[in-house]
């Protein structure tokens, strides 16, 4: 009991450790109200309640950080499929303008007078009349042919 | 991103042009040929035009074809008064190991026909089906 009136009377000279202290803090926590110490009392369990209050506080300050970083890595989610559905839809669109600008990646078709036609069979036939005009008859153009594979 | 670009073939030629311009206009026969209906032809993409060989078409085909042939592995021509009357040429590869031909021939009816093939097919099967008597 005296050590603890020594080291209180230590800590209002301003001379306790920080262990000192926190046993102080401790002692008077624990402390009856009806000991002849108890008049100090509160001063040591305002700092417990402080700390107790700080912690709480900090507890509560942490928890919208937690709250923020998960709703940033939603949003980052988000962004990220936004631009994925962006890239999509605009390769989409790119390559139905290609489609349309050139139609050389159309399907199989043959175009007679503008008007286009997708049936294989028209196709091909139209397929081999082409082919059967670029054919040679000139024996010139095949005998030179010939000479430059041998 | 490379990989949705759709990547068209000849797209690096200028006769591409000539498909573009007059495919489908009237009195043009186009005829777009890719994948599976060719297979067995061992082409993977075979596109022909027939039109009238008549001015502005004439000079366009002539300098499509000036232009393409500069880069032609092998060149067969019929040239008459200046005027490119048939023409076969083989284009390089670019390294994608396939065979790459234009075909042209202005016919005696006035109609010019110009054909880009590509595949496997191997040039001396192409001049075989070129002059294969029937």
């Amino acid at each position: 009991m005296n050590e603890i009136k020594k080291m209180h009377e230590k800590y209002f000279r301003g001379e306790t450790t920080r262990e000192e202290e926190m046993l102080l803090r401790r002692y008077f926590c624990d402390l009856d109200a009806s000991d002849e110490q108890s008049e100090v009392r509160p001063l040591f369990t305002y700092f417990a309640e402080e700390a107790s209050v700080n912690e709480f506080l900090r507890a509560l300050r942490e928890d919208p950080v937690v709250v923020h970083k998960n709703k940033s890595r939603s949003i980052r989610i988000l962004k990220i499929a936004s631009l994925a559905a962006s890239l999509l839809l605009g390769v989409i669109f790119l390559n139905r303008n290609m489609r349309n600008d050139y139609s050389l990646t159309d399907e199989n078709s043959v175009w007679i007078n503008g008007e286009k036609i997708t049936q294989i069979h028209v196709v091909r036939s139209y397929a081999k009349k082409s082919f059967e005009k670029v054919k040679s008859e000139e024996d010139l153009l095949e005998e030179q042919l010939r000479f430059v594979l041998e | 991103m490379s990989l949705f670009v759709v990547s068209v073939s000849g797209q690096d030629l200028q006769i591409n042009n000539i498909f573009e311009k007059y495919g489908k206009l009237k009195g043009s026969t186009m005829v777009l040929l890719s994948g599976e209906a060719i297979r067995d032809y061992r082409l993977s993409s075979y596109r022909s035009i027939t039109l009238k060989y008549a001015a502005p078409v004439s000079d366009d085909i002539q300098q499509c074809l000036d232009h393409d042939k500069r880069q032609a592995r092998k060149i067969k021509e019929v040239i008459r008064n200046g005027v490119i009357r048939s023409g076969y040429y083989q284009l390089p590869d670019e390294g994608k190991k396939i065979n790459r031909y234009i075909l042209f021939k202005i016919g005696e009816d006035q109609q010019a026909t110009l054909i880009y093939m590509e595949g496997d097919l191997k040039s001396e099967e192409l001049i075989n089906k070129l002059f294969l008597r029937e």
